[in-house]
């Protein structure tokens, strides 16, 4: 079965392929105010027409790609690519400062590479068995997963709580466009026929995430007159060397475990993982004064830390077909698009496809680090291209895009619209995450909603008298209100406390 | 409290009424009229295919209802403030032209966007991209003529990208 995996996962073509991904991530990745959603979003585009395969490896190099790409801003100018590398400016930027931009470069990306595989490694192990006990599940339990994942891009939305429900709802109630799979009555249609299909998620995604960034660039761009080119540290070559970093070996696995176990959470990601992994590397590591003022460790950690949920991130979305956040939103429309459903039904269909796709992201790792040493110096001058110019070049792309997802211009008119909405959404704080995400899990929420009101004669106690459910509805809502139940609790605390002091 | 402020809550109070508005459209119209439920399903199934929706409209429902009566208390609060602090009567800061335009600048981009999909529709690719990326630039007070090379540059590879790599038809 290795070989098979490996002859159908290593071809030329598929080598390339992860390859090409891996360098438009780090591309956009370093681009200064593009994230890392709008790079997966965008080369998504480019997946229409390869087989599933290699559009996953695609993805999948992007995303690996950004996630490192958004470090080289953070080191030279002072900005993280990407909200990811928001903790490798701390001591990214100073070592920089101190002329030595390279080995904070290259520090970056063996930390990158490194919590990469470990995910990967653990997803190829794990996943397997998480299918296996998916498979064990009902309709009710499936439900509460829906709501969990639900939940956990809610709380992603800080204090708009509230706005990020709205979100999600309207994500669901989109969802619902087109003919109902077991009337075939029309739903939500305004007699346009060619919603029959319902909306096409990634064209949804593109408008939302995309076109919606390049408004608020142009604004940026407007504002600041910027068609000058980015002020950047030198950069000075690195010295550092495989093992130097090795005295950072338990960081590295701190940082690898950390942000392992984060990822595999949805609603969190690569910007929460580098926080904390940065903070805990600052409290375990005997140098704790020197961060802040340039020291590779807290890149190191940094960087590990939000590279190690890549794989992670993948295990909710493969084994439950439930997008964790928007990144694997936007894979998991890629997938849909491509015809294949996620799901436990993956693993135990004998297929190796997804066997391959977990051992391409170890393989895509390797490419990371190779094409990291290569071409450090030019990546390194990708952070000086002016935002000016990329705002029609997106427009372009999105445009040409949307029209590839449907093979028609319908598509672009649906592209337009949730770029309006996006900005709108975005101009009045309302998240967009729970907006895609809800696009995405919609199907899966209803059809297990229904499934389960009929299984019990249409009473909602199916879902709080199964013990399994109920304790995944009851930590969803927790995991997502923590913060305002930890403001109950201290209120709480404090009113006993002064009464007991009266 | 400051009058920025004090304009915040008010946006935020106009925000959740025209949610409101928009859910309660959705409600009343939207899901009634655009959704017909088919007679087999009003007679055996508890499900219809107007349950989700409504469940999600209720959600939704909720949520705005919520929303008014928070940014509601919170928009009076402020003009309190506002009222007893006396900042409501300061005079505005005089805007420059660039700042009025500034403000546009999303909507003018938006609008050549539009444009620029309406041209697809009705002539292809090719005209209206040539025609969309100086106007963008334009607007932008791009001034490097090499700038102008780039994107076209670009957008000529990634138009051979789609129409030869991976064989889209793009009109």
């Amino acid at each position: 079965m290795l070989g098979q995996i490996i002859s159908q996962a290593l071809t030329l073509h598929n080598v390339l392929i992860m390859n090409l991904g891996i360098t438009l991530g780090i591309v956009i990745g370093a681009m200064p105010g593009l994230s890392l959603t709008f790079a997966v979003t965008v080369v998504l585009t480019l997946t229409y027409g390869m087989d599933s395969m290699a559009g996953m490896y695609l993805l999948l190099g992007t995303y690996v790609g950004g996630m490192y790409g958004g470090s080289i801003t953070a080191i030279l100018i002072n900005t993280p690519g990407t909200s990811n590398a928001a903790a490798t400016v701390f001591d990214g930027y100073p070592l920089a400062q101190q002329g030595r931009a390279g080995d904070a470069l290259r520090a970056a990306l063996l930390a990158s590479t490194i919590g990469g595989m470990f995910s990967a490694i653990v997803l190829l192990f794990l996943a397997p068995q998480v299918a296996k006990v998916v498979l064990l599940i009902g309709s009710p339990e499936y439900f509460a997963l829906c709501v969990f994942g639900m939940l956990a891009a809610i709380s992603t939305a800080g204090k708009n709580k509230l706005k990020g429900l709205i979100s999600a709802a309207l994500g669901l109630l989109m969802s619902t466009v087109g003919l109902d799979h077991i009337y075939g009555s029309q739903r939500l249609m305004f007699g346009n026929y060619k919603l029959m299909g319902g909306l096409k998620v990634s064209t949804c995604m593109l408008g939302a995430y995309a076109l919606t960034q390049v408004l608020f660039m142009a604004k940026n761009v407007y504002s600041a007159h910027r068609d000058e080119r980015a002020q950047q540290v030198k950069y000075v070559k690195s010295t550092l060397r495989l093992r130097d970093m090795l005295k950072y070996w338990k960081t590295l696995l701190r940082s690898s475990l950390i942000g392992t176990v984060i990822g595999a959470i949805p609603g969190t990601g690569g910007a929460t993982s580098a926080m904390f992994c940065y903070n805990e590397a600052r409290r375990a590591s005997p140098n704790a004064e020197n961060f802040g003022k340039g020291e590779i460790e807290g890149v190191v950690a940094a960087e590990c830390g939000n590279n190690a949920v890549t794989g992670a991130t993948m295990i909710p979305m493969l084994t439950l077909g439930i997008p964790g956040d928007s990144l694997t939103a936007i894979m998991l429309g890629a997938l849909t698009m491509q015809g294949i459903t996620p799901g436990s039904q993956l693993f135990s269909s004998g297929s190796i496809w997804v066997y391959a796709i977990m051992g391409g992201l170890l393989v895509i790792n390797i490419f990371l680090l190779l094409q990291g040493l290569v071409f450090s110096r030019g990546f390194a001058n990708i952070s000086r291209v002016p935002m000016i110019v990329m705002v029609p070049c997106i427009i372009a792309v999105c445009c040409m895009g949307g029209f590839a997802i449907g093979n028609t211009t319908f598509e672009v008119s649906v592209l337009i619209a949730f770029g309006l909405l996006g900005y709108l959404m975005r101009r009045f704080n309302f998240p967009i995450p729970p907006l895609t995400i809800g696009l995405v899990l919609g199907n899966l929420f209803e059809t297990n909603l229904r499934r389960s009101l009929v299984l019990s004669g249409g009473s909602a106690s199916i879902f709080f008298t199964r013990p399994v459910c109920l304790l995944i509805l009851v930590l969803s809502v927790v995991f997502a209100f923590l913060p305002e139940i930890k403001d109950i609790v201290a209120k709480i605390k404090a009113s006993r406390a002064g009464a007991g002091a009266r | 409290m400051t009058k920025a402020q004090y304009r915040k809550a008010r946006e935020e109070l106009l925000v959740m009424l025209v949610c409101t508005a928009l859910v309660a459209l959705l409600m009343l119209y939207v899901i009634p009229v655009l959704i017909r439920v088919p007679a087999a399903a009003l007679k055996d199934d508890s499900f219809t295919p107007r349950t989700f929706p409504y469940f999600l409209g209720t959600i939704m429902a909720i949520c705005v209802l919520i929303g008014d009566v928070k940014t509601g208390v919170e928009f009076v609060r402020a003009r309190r403030e506002a009222l007893a602090c006396g900042c409501l009567k300061e005079a505005e800061p005089k805007k420059t032209l660039h700042d009025r335009i500034t403000g546009f600048i999303p909507w003018i981009v938006y609008a050549l966007v539009v444009l620029y999909g309406v041209g697809i529709t009705r002539i292809g690719f090719v005209i209206p991209t040539v025609l969309m990326i100086p106007a963008v630039l334009l607007l932008l007070r791009c001034r490097k003529w090499q700038y102008y090379l780039y994107v076209y540059l670009f957008a000529g590879g990634i138009w051979v990208v789609f129409r030869y790599v991976l064989h889209v038809q793009l009109p």
